[in-house]
C-alpha cells in the first residue's frame, strides 16, 4: 500500500515539474519573439531613415551634376570663342581650369581635354578640326589614340560614315595596342551597317565575337547581329 | 593608308619574314576559303577614286587562277570599285591625290601633273577630279609610234592624243611637279634613257609615282628583249600586255628587280624607295601591293 502511494506522488511530482518546464520555456520564447519584434520594427525604422538619407543624397548629386554641367557649358562657350588654331597655347588663360592647375598639365593633355569638352558640348565641326590638329601636333601623345577615336565618333554623330570608317580604320593600324581598338572594331562594322553594306557589317561583327568574346564589345555585336536578323 | 617605305632588298625580306606580310596572307586566304565555292564575290570598303563606300569585286578575270586549294585572284588587277578602277589604279591614285592636295593646301602655286597615258580610266579620273583645282593642271600622253614629234595632238581610235616618247620627252627641263606612270616602263626599251628624261622635266622637290612588274625577290632586272641599230633582239620569250590603242599589246623589254632603285639614284634623285600598302579598309588586298616613289631634291 506504502509503496504504491509513493509511486503515485512521485509521478503526479513529475507532471507538475514538466509543466513548469514548459510554462517556463513557453515564457522565455515569448520574450524572445516580442524582442525580435521590437528589433524588426527598429530596422525598419532605420532603413525608412536611410532611404531618406539616400533621397537626400540623391537630390544633391543631381545638383552637382546641374552645376558640373553649367560649368563645362561655361567652358566650353570659353574655348570655342578661342581661333581654330588655338590649340597649343592652352595655358594664356582662356581656359576656366584654374591657371595653377593647368600650369603642371603637359600641352598635349590641357588641348586633349580642351577638345574633349568641344565635342561634349556637340559642335563636331569644331570638334573634328582641333583633334585632326591636334594628331599633327601631337602623333606620338599618350592621347593620340583616344583623339582619333574622338574624331571618328565626331564624324560617326555627324552620320559621315566613310570618314567616320577611315577615322576608326586609322585608330586600328597606328594604334593597335590602343585600349579602344575593340571599340573602334565594332564601330567600324556599325559604319558598314549605316552605309548599309549588312553583308561586310555582318562579317565584321562575327569576327569581333571572334576576337573579343569576353568583351563588351562581343555582347554588343551579338546584339547587333540579332537585331539585323530581325530586320 | 599605312604606306611602308622599303629602301633595299633586305629591308623588305625582313618585313616578308618577320612583318605582317603573313598575317595579311592568312586573311587573304580566310577571305577565299570563306568563298571557294563562288566564282566572285565582294568585299566592302571606301574606294578612293571615287571617295565613296564601295562593294569591291573580286573574281577570276585578269589571270586568277584555280588550283587544287581553292581559287586565286589576280588581286593587283581587280578588287574593282564600281567606279571601274582596280586595286593598283586606286592605290597610286590614293597616293597621287593625297601629294596633291598637301602640296595645293600649303601653296597657290601652281601645280603640273603629268601622266604617261591618256585614254585611260586614271587619266579620265584625274581630269575630272582635279578640274576644281584652279591651279592644278593634268597633262597626259601615249606613245604612238616612230617618227612623230612629241607634244603633237593626233587623231587615232580617240581625237587628240598626245603624243610623246618616254627616252625622248618634249616637255622643257623642271616644268613637272608630280609625274605618275603606271606600267609603262617595262614596255620602254631603254628605261635608264627614260629616267633621265623624267629627272630632267621634274621640277626641284618634284615627285615621280610609278608602277611597274616588279619582281621582288629579283636583285637584278632581267632584260627580256632590246632594240639594237634598229633591230629587235629577244632573250626570252616574249611577253606582251594590253595595251589600250593597239590591239597587239606592248613587249615587254625587262623584269625588273632591286636594282631598278639604284638605277633612280644614278639619274639623281635623291630620296628613292618602293611603297608598299595593304588595307582591309581601302580593298587594298593581296600581298604585297606596291609602288615605287623617287622624289627630286634640287
Amino acid at each position: 500500500m506504502h509503496k504504491w502511494l509513493w509511486l503515485s506522488l512521485f509521478v503526479w511530482g513529475s507532471n507538475v515539474s514538466a509543466q513548469t518546464q514548459l510554462e517556463s520555456d513557453m515564457l522565455y520564447l515569448q520574450q524572445q519573439v516580442s524582442q525580435l519584434r521590437q528589433t524588426v520594427l527598429e530596422q525598419d525604422s532605420h532603413i525608412a531613415q536611410q532611404n531618406i538619407a539616400i533621397q537626400q543624397l540623391r537630390g544633391e548629386l543631381e545638383l552637382l551634376e546641374h552645376q558640373v554641367k553649367r560649368l563645362q557649358s561655361q567652358r566650353m562657350e570659353s574655348a570655342t570663342k578661342q581661333p581654330k588654331t588655338n590649340i597649343v597655347p592652352i595655358n594664356n588663360g582662356s581656359m576656366s581650369m584654374p591657371s595653377n592647375q593647368t600650369a603642371a598639365l603637359p600641352d598635349d593633355k590641357k588641348a586633349y581635354q580642351r577638345i574633349y569638352l568641344i565635342l561634349e558640348s556637340g559642335n563636331d565641326e569644331q570638334a573634328i578640326n582641333d583633334f585632326q590638329e591636334f594628331l599633327i601636333l601631337y602623333p606620338n601623345s599618350q592621347y593620340a589614340d583616344d583623339a582619333q577615336f574622338w574624331l571618328a565618333e565626331a564624324y560617326y554623330s555627324k552620320r559621315d560614315f566613310i570618314s567616320a570608317l577611315v577615322a576608326y580604320e586609322q585608330l586600328v593600324e597606328r594604334y593597335p595596342q590602343s585600349a579602344k581598338r575593340a571599340q573602334a572594331e565594332l564601330k567600324i562594322a556599325y559604319c558598314y551597317y549605316e552605309l548599309k553594306d549588312f553583308t561586310q557589317a555582318k562579317t565584321l561583327l562575327t569576327q569581333i565575337k571572334q576576337s573579343y568574346p569576353s568583351d563588351s564589345v562581343a555582347r554588343l555585336a551579338s546584339k547587333k547581329l540579332i537585331e539585323m536578323k530581325a530586320q | 593608308m599605312i604606306v611602308q617605305k622599303f629602301y633595299d632588298h633586305a629591308s623588305f625580306e625582313q618585313y616578308y619574314l618577320h612583318g605582317d606580310f603573313a598575317t595579311h596572307r592568312a586573311f587573304e586566304q580566310a577571305l577565299l576559303d570563306k568563298h571557294a565555292e563562288q566564282d566572285s564575290f565582294k568585299w566592302g570598303g571606301v574606294c578612293k577614286g571615287c571617295d565613296a563606300h564601295s562593294r569591291f569585286l573580286i573574281d577570276k578575270e585578269f589571270g586568277g587562277v584555280d588550283t587544287e586549294q581553292g581559287w586565286q585572284p589576280n588581286w593587283r588587277e581587280r578588287i574593282l570599285c564600281q567606279c571601274n578602277l582596280n586595286n593598283r589604279q586606286r592605290a597610286i591614285i590614293h597616293a597621287v591625290k593625297d601629294t596633291i592636295r598637301t602640296r595645293c593646301e600649303s601653296s597657290d602655286e601652281p601645280l603640273t601633273l603629268y601622266a604617261t597615258e591618256q585614254v585611260t580610266s586614271v587619266f579620265q579620273w584625274l581630269v575630272n577630279y582635279f578640274k576644281s583645282f584652279e591651279n592644278v593642271t593634268c597633262i597626259g600622253s601615249e606613245y604612238l609610234g616612230e617618227n612623230i614629234e612629241g607634244g603633237t595632238l593626233q587623231d587615232g581610235l580617240v581625237k587628240n592624243i598626245r603624243h610623246e616618247d618616254l627616252e625622248n620627252l618634249s616637255f622643257a627641263d623642271s616644268s613637272v611637279d608630280i609625274i605618275m606612270s603606271n606600267d609603262v616602263l617595262e614596255h620602254v626599251n631603254q628605261p635608264q634613257k627614260a629616267l633621265q628624261e623624267i629627272y630632267r622635266i621634274l621640277k626641284p622637290k618634284g615627285e615621280l609615282f610609278l608602277s611597274i612588274p616588279f619582281y621582288l625577290n629579283a636583285k637584278h632586272t632581267i632584260c627580256r628583249a632590246k632594240i639594237r641599230d634598229g633591230k629587235l633582239e629577244h632573250y626570252l620569250a616574249p611577253e606582251y600586255h594590253g595595251n589600250p590603242i593597239s590591239d597587239e599589246g606592248s613587249l615587254v623589254f625587262n623584269d625588273f628587280g632591286w636594282d631598278f632603285l639604284q638605277q633612280l639614284r644614278n639619274v639623281g634623285f635623291s630620296d628613292v624607295c618602293l611603297c608598299h600598302y595593304w588595307s582591309k579598309l581601302y580593298g587594298y588586298l593581296g600581298e604585297p601591293q606596291y609602288y615605287i616613289w623617287a622624289h627630286k631634291a634640287r
